[in-house]
């Protein structure tokens, strides 16, 4: 595709030009002026960026031309118009249920049926084995439902159905197991008491079951037989059982309450009055499936987005935010969901320093998870030093390691030395705006965040009422926010775009808002998102800041 | 009855309430849209004619709270979206440790223009297919749903910067793809000539 009038190394050259240009474009950013012709001009001679721009303009089309309606007999209509009518359908996979819906409308009607006369049985053995067969005549339909929103879905749950004892999967910060520290991947039986202080833990058990304790909590293996079950003496517990064999279960006791379920997700917490070392009862919250709750006084069905109020009788709904909790503790059981898995110990300096390992929060200090083979993406941040992220590369053989951060000033001081380091386009002029953009851009990219805001500060000074300036501007206050921990700095930058004005005024605001957040100035807070609710309900972050200004 | 968007608030109140008719009408609107963002994120037929199946039961059970801020196919595209990436991030976790016959790489092709009236062009349905689903779902919200790199990053629970890379390394395969098949193209053109 050479043209007839331009070497190769210029092809090369001005098509490289076009990608960057087209790259930042396609990233939001405001092309200058003469960018924009430079970028048209590139465009009128090159096949290949026309053959882009096609690509990705069909790509936009293709929900524009979605508008068709659909016609009355569309089987997936059809078909969600009755498994709503139902309440209890069959979602999480059209091609396993796919016709079976009226059967499992009549499992529901027994299930009704069954489960009253149960109630008033009064021989245990007879009530325990009804118990299993109304558990397990109910629970598969509402184990289906899984496609609903829920903490975690079936999919996402450990398979290690091969234990025969259960074993500690992941711990961080204070975590003893019968009274010693905890040892990464120590084994559990029956008995055995997992204290966590500051810090969670989370455990796997035979039959695909895994349970993370949340801090100041503690529990001990009550039975790893058919019927597995755990004792909650404090704090809280979310677990995640997959669809158990006939006649098997899993529950969670406490001194007042027992929880038992056959494939669901569901938390337990004991609940304390304030200033009292006395439980005033236990909690249940289902995010997926159904949980039987018994207790003296009767029994009753928990079932998916539900919650059993300590006192309470009877079911309410589950807040979102007590989901969002329970699903927080539970994240990190993702990652030893898959069959093969390692295990990663890491040691963080400062021990005040927070982890997150493929986007799954694991607590601060020292800590030890199961992670997949492969390669895991590690970004660690603490309050005045600079935040990591990189690439860790997991084998079979157990990994251990340790991570400083540096301090923000010695950053500044390295940053220097690379910055002196750092060849200019032209040796003797001043650098232009957009030189000094690349080369933030640069500095950014090779995690030197500190000498990227010197560059991105130099670009406002130099250029204060450039396009590029308008952009840096708001880049800066990303960096000071995520990567520097300088949210004063960053609300400043922020303010500073918003009075300026640009094309990404929403970021902005929502950028303001979090740096109020991270500042703890919670009336300014709540002030910002009434008024970016009142501009921009409507955007992606409307119903965030919504549930934000809720929780308030 | 709040929202700009009022004739469509009072149809989404009266499929909360239950009225079959409203029910219906809402579905038929919203489910070639959906199917379009399931299948661009799933590019697996079977999961995106679940993950389309799923996020119609969530538009109707989720009705009530439709407030009228943006269209109902707006309001159910965003549904779509997520219920997608979180079917994708379950077939993530399921191919980890099986492969089934189901699986088949022959189905792992965009299945879109077969069955709807809507239609991706198939050279853009392959280049899509053929990118790692967490690229594919960046992209498909960038340019698909005109999302922002704020709002992928939020909707991705992830920072704006890996969204930034994510876009630039799948911008940058489809743009090799596209230039492997020019390249492909020109000899065939002389041949032609």
């Amino acid at each position: 595709m050479k043209r007839d009038n331009e070497g190769v190394g210029d092809l090369q050259l001005r098509l490289r030009d076009w990608e960057q240009l087209s790259d930042r474009e396609a990233l939001g950013e405001a092309l200058t002026p003469s960018e924009q012709q430079q970028k048209a001009a590139i465009e009128q001679s090159h096949v290949e960026c026309a053959a882009e721009n096609q690509v990705f303009a069909t790509l936009a089309l293709a929900l524009n031309k979605a508008k068709a309606v659909a016609p009355a007999d569309d089987p997936l209509v059809l078909r969600a118009l009755q498994l709503v009518d139902r309440q209890t359908a069959p979602l999480a996979s059209t091609r396993r249920w796919r016709g079976r819906v009226p059967v499992l409308a009549a499992l529901g009607a027994c299930f009704v049926g069954a489960l009253l006369p149960w109630l008033l049985l009064e021989n245990a053995d007879v009530r325990n084995e009804q118990r299993s067969a109304a558990v397990n005549t109910a629970l598969p339909m509402f184990d289906e439902v899984g496609a609903l929103p829920s903490l975690v879905s079936p999919a996402l749950r450990s398979v290690d159905n091969s234990l025969e004892f259960a074993r500690l999967r992941f711990f961080s910060g204070s975590v003893q197991v019968d009274g010693e520290a905890a040892r990464p991947g120590a084994t559990l039986r029956e008995g055995s008491r997992v204290s966590v202080d500051e810090g969670q833990a989370c455990i796997s058990l035979p039959k695909g079951i895994s349970a993370c304790v949340a801090p100041h909590s503690e529990l001990s293996i009550e039975n790893l037989g058919h019927r597995q079950a755990l004792s909650l003496h404090r704090g809280r517990v979310v677990s995640s059982l997959e669809q158990q064999p006939l006649g098997a279960s899993f529950s969670v006791r406490t001194a007042t309450r027992t929880f038992t379920a056959v494939g669901t997700v569901f938390a337990v917490e004991l609940a304390f009055a304030p200033g009292s070392n006395q439980a005033r009862g236990s909690a249940l919250r289902v995010a997926h499936g159904a949980v039987l709750a018994e207790e003296a006084l009767g029994s009753v069905i928990v079932r998916e987005r539900e919650q059993l109020a300590p006192s309470a009788l009877t079911p309410a709904p589950l807040s979102e935010r007590e989901e969002q909790r329970d699903a927080a503790l539970f994240a990190a059981e993702r990652l030893w969901s898959a069959r093969e898995h390692s295990r990663l110990s890491l040691t963080l300096v400062p021990a005040a320093a927070r982890v997150t390992l493929d986007g799954i929060e694991l607590g601060t200090g020292s800590l030890a998870v199961d992670v997949p083979l492969g390669d895991h993406q590690i970004s660690v941040q603490a309050p005045g030093h600079v935040a990591m992220e990189r690439s860790i590369n997991v084998g079979a053989t157990p990994l251990s390691e340790t991570i400083v951060l540096a301090p923000l000033d010695s950053t500044l001081i390295a940053a220097d030395l690379t910055e002196a380091a750092m060849p200019r386009r032209d040796g003797t002029a001043s650098p232009s705006a957009t030189e000094l953009l690349e080369q933030a851009r640069v500095l950014r990219a090779s995690s030197q965040y500190a000498a990227a805001a010197r560059r991105y500060h130099e670009l406002l000074q130099a250029f204060p009422g450039s396009a590029e300036a308008r952009g840096a501007t708001l880049s800066l206050a990303e960096l000071q926010l995520l990567r520097l921990g300088a949210p004063a700095a960053a609300l400043r930058s922020y303010e500073s775009y918003l009075a300026s004005g640009g094309n990404l005024t929403l970021e902005a605001h929502y950028g303001k808002i979090r740096a109020l957040r991270a500042l703890g100035r919670l009336a300014e807070e709540r002030a910002a998102i009434v008024e970016f609710l009142d501009r921009y309900r409507s955007t992606a972050y409307g119903p965030v800041l919504q549930k934000r200004l809720e929780s308030l | 009855m709040t929202g700009r968007y009022r004739q469509d608030t009072k149809l989404m109140q009266d499929a909360a309430a239950g009225l079959r008719p409203a029910q219906e009408a809402v579905l038929r609107r919203v489910r070639h849209r959906v199917h379009v963002v399931s299948s661009a994120v799933l590019g697996h037929r079977e999961d995106a004619e679940d993950s389309t199946q799923a996020t119609l039961i969530q538009v109707l059970r989720r009705a009530a709270t439709f407030r009228g801020d943006s269209t109902i196919e707006a309001w159910a595209t965003r549904i779509a979206a997520r219920e997608a990436m979180r079917v994708a991030q379950e077939r993530r976790l399921r191919a980890a440790e099986t492969v089934t016959e189901e699986m088949a790489p022959a189905e792992h092709t965009l299945p879109l223009a077969v069955e709807l009236a809507v239609e991706i062009p198939k050279h853009i349905r392959e280049y899509l297919g053929d990118l790692p689903e967490a690229l594919r779902s960046a992209l498909v919200l960038r340019y698909v749903l005109g999302y922002t790199v704020m709002e992928i990053a939020e909707e991705l629970a992830t920072s704006p910067n890996t969204v930034k890379d994510r876009l630039t390394r799948a911008r940058s395969q489809v743009r090799r793809a596209i230039r492997r098949e020019l390249l492909a193209e020109k000899p065939q053109k002389a041949n032609h000539s």
